[in-house]
């Protein structure tokens, strides 16, 4: 084992630090901690100023613009990205279908869709659940049929998450209703402003809109737009899903959150102190701390193929990482008191929709402090975490399988 | 960066874990804690002999490496649920002298440890100060010249057998010292008693005990915890390795076992449990490699550490063993099944250099 941060990472490490200080706006450091799910602009101007120094897609290989890190060198800079606060990009873009395409497309898809995914001129959102295929992702219903050189596509996609940022939608469709489930399935890129795809905001429990269904009826897509081959989207898909679980388990920006909360607590008066003097609440700080910790070491196991399974190893972070987001949140909403409960709008414009669903008004509580935006919201969202990318259940069910074959 | 095994690790795993496998398997073990010896002549001469013994001990210069070393030796141990006293006691009894004995002296103990020349323990805990070390009420008076200790010592590992006990007392004028006590020593009185995953240990009287200071001083309240917590760090990895035996245990015994017509293992809360407790042991190796991540580190890096990995054993490692018992059903709780000794190491592991809760509070008050 081998503990050491060479000298040419630890140099590189500083110049990301120094880097991230420097270009990181401070508006967008406060935005991207006040909780509510970022507006599109926000999310686009960091990615363009990521991709300007060619660090946005910092797991993309060299020849497709990737900056060339090894899997050491990628999680050096999420954590600098996490301590530095930063706002997250377009994962679905950048780290989920990107991924596939440079991976399973064609040159020419490779040419059309990498370098805007990476400036942030081409949004994704992901079409993979539908309203009767959730954790049972494979009996997907949504058919694809060949009409010469397009497809015919039919069907409905739930829980569609930045559906209305999006320029396109990377979507699992059935091509093949007369095999086994999983292989008559293919994977295809959709026109979001196509002929026949209506977009329909769902009203989610936190008043935020940030999730859509996604209808689609004869829509008509090339098929220059089917990655790899017909009926492999299943084996596409895994690869995505097994770096969504990946995501969720990045302790750095779990980390960041934790310390906000140390800094709520030691403002928040409790009695004759503060918050951080009630040794209940200090407790469950630390309990989660030492947890993420944890979560820091388990990553680089993996990282490094220290772990025998990496499969297993992966759907365990997922959990841990999931319920670790989801305790951050807790901590941080049992820090606001009263306020913990309150309703605060957020009547900030997406691109063209109001981001705000609530039937409220458009005042927040008078004496709150301004960290308290958003939070309950984000926990809100939160509890989602488990649920999505396989849910905690799913995870489970790989772990038994891939080590014991139950 | 890389937390593979280095070639000379992953030699020093396999070679030990043949031997165990050989020597230590389970009915061999059931054999050894029926015997109620507190030490093995033959099986400990075989530890020796092999190398591992020395390979553990802590070594000056390369601490990183050591530690790194010991917690491969420790789960091993752990894994095949070893009794015979060293890391509770001659490791502790090193690691004190690490951190708190000046080089000379102390690289002279360091080589009686290491030869087994001499059978180290250290007696740090009393009873009336549950898990603070702090809390020392044996005094130590000179006189002549040399020292006499008064006071009761509790929950000693190997304390009953050991030929050289490490004593922690306070001095007239209020100071903290470790002393150095032989067995033999007259006006010692020990009573020996076993933990209950199998291990000696002794509550220890002593009553004008004529004893060699090694370490007098402000800092020695500090080279204690951090001594202790250089131990907790190891027997974290001990815990890992018992802990995987019982998910190991339990996941074969699930798929044998059958009920309602068929394997246990076939139930999905069955497989979903299983699949939890391996979630859990995921989340406390990662405590133990955060602590080897220290172990070069100063020491209140080392410190939470330490406190982080008992809070894991007690939330997590406790989880596990508790979990094995229950999917086992009733042969869970019989002394012929191997998950009941593992239940046992990691219950003992939790508790011993204080529990998951103190450790809590202490990290917590740690993050200042």
């Amino acid at each position: 084992m081998d503990f050491t941060l060479s000298p040419e990472n630890a140099k590189l490490k500083a110049e990301m630090r120094a880097w991230i200080a420097e270009a990181l706006p401070d508006r967008l450091r406060d935005r991207a901690t006040n909780g509510f799910h970022p507006a599109k602009e926000d999310i686009r101007e960091w990615m363009q100023i990521l991709n300007a120094k060619g660090w946005i897609g910092r797991n993309w290989p060299e020849e497709f613009g990737g900056p060339g890190w090894d899997t050491t060198q990628v999680d050096m800079f999420v954590e600098e990205l996490g301590r530095a606060g930063a706002p997250g990009v377009s994962n679905l873009g950048v780290f989920m279908v990107a991924p596939v395409i440079f991976t399973f497309g064609t040159r020419a898809q490779q040419d059309k869709y990498l370098k805007p995914i990476a400036n942030g001129d081409i949004f994704f959102c992901q079409g993979f659940s539908e309203p009767g295929a959730g954790s049972d992702l494979a009996s997907l219903t949504t058919t694809a049929v060949r009409d010469g050189d397009h497809y015919i596509v039919n069907g409905v996609k739930a829980w569609t998450s930045e559906g209305h940022y999006a320029d396109k939608m990377f979507t699992l469709v059935r091509t093949d209703p007369d095999v086994r489930k999983q292989a008559g399935i293919s994977f295809l890129l959709i026109d979001m402003k196509a002929p026949g795809v209506e977009l329909k905001p769902v009203h989610m429990y936190d008043h935020q809109y940030t999730v859509n269904e996604v209808h689609m009826t004869d829509v008509r897509v090339p098929v220059s737009e089917l990655i790899g081959e017909e009926n492999k989207g299943w084996d596409y898909a895994k690869f995505l899903l097994a770096r969504e679980r990946g995501m969720v388990a990045q302790s750095w920006l779990i980390r960041h959150d934790l310390e906000k909360v140390k800094a709520y607590a030691r403002d928040q008066r409790d009695g004759d102190g503060t918050l951080w003097d009630n040794p209940a609440f200090r407790k469950k700080i630390a309990r989660l701390e030492i947890r993420l910790k944890s979560l820091r070491w388990q990553m680089q196991r993996m990282l490094t193929e220290a772990a025998p399974s990496s499969a297993a190893s992966t759907a365990a972070m997922k959990v841990q990482g999931g319920e670790a987001q989801q305790e951050a949140s807790a901590l941080t909403v049992e820090a606001l008191g009263h306020y913990g409960t309150a309703y605060f709008p957020n009547h900030e414009r997406g691109v063209e929709f109001d981001l705000d669903q609530s039937p409220y008004g458009e005042d927040a509580p008078a004496f709150a402090p301004d960290y308290a935006r958003g939070k309950l919201g984000h926990l809100m969202f939160r509890r989602a975490i488990t649920i999505f990318g396989g849910s905690s259940e799913v995870q489970h069910g790989i772990i038994a399988k891939t080590l014991w074959g139950y | 960066m890389d937390l593979k095994l280095s070639p000379a690790e992953a030699a020093l795993q396999s070679g030990l874990r043949d031997w165990l496998d050989a020597n230590y398997g389970f009915d061999a073990l059931l054999e050894r804690t029926r015997s109620a010896q507190t030490r093995d002549a033959r099986l400990w001469q075989g530890l020796v002999d092999g190398g591992w013994i020395a390979r553990a001990l802590p070594r000056r210069g390369e601490l990183q490496q050591s530690a790194i070393d010991a917690s491969i030796v420790a789960e091993e141990f752990g894994r095949a649920l070893v009794v015979e006293p060293f890391f509770r006691s001659a490791y502790l009894a090193a690691s004190l002298i690490v951190e708190g004995v000046a080089d000379a002296e102390g690289d002279a103990l360091l080589a009686r440890i290491a030869s087994g020349e001499n059978r180290f323990a250290a007696a740090l805990y009393e009873p009336d100060g549950r898990f603070w070390l702090d809390r020392i009420e044996t005094r130590a008076v000179e006189s002549g010249n040399g020292w006499r200790l008064t006071g009761r010592k509790t929950m000693v590992m190997d304390g009953a057998d050991a030929d050289r006990i490490l004593v922690s007392a306070t001095t007239g004028d209020g100071a903290t010292g470790l002393f150095l006590v032989t067995g033999d020593a007259a006006g010692m009185k020990r009573t020996l008693f076993h933990s209950i995953d199998g291990f000696a240990a002794a509550d220890i009287l002593l009553d004008g005990v004529e004893a060699v200071p090694v370490a007098i001083g402000a800092d020695v309240p500090a080279a204690i915890e951090a001594g202790v917590d250089r131990t907790i760090a190891v027997l974290g990895a001990e815990a890992v390795g018992a802990a995987q035996a019982a998910i190991d245990e339990t996941a074969a015994y699930a798929g044998k076992r059958e009920q309602f017509g068929r394997a246990i293992a076939s139930f999905q809360v069955i497989a979903h449990r299983l699949a939890r407790m391996f979630i859990e042991l995921e989340g406390l190796r990662g405590s133990v490699i955060e602590a080897l991540s220290a172990a070069g580190a100063s020491a209140e890096e080392r410190a939470m550490a330490a406190a982080g990995i008992k809070v894991m054993i007690g939330e997590n490692g406790r989880f596990v063993v508790n979990q094995g018992i229950q999917i086992h059903g009733g042969v869970g709780t019989v002394d012929d099944y191997k998950v009941s000794h593992a239940f046992k190491r990691v219950f003992a592991i939790e508790t011993l250099f204080g529990n998951g809760d103190f450790h809590l509070e202490r990290y917590a008050r740690a993050m200042g």
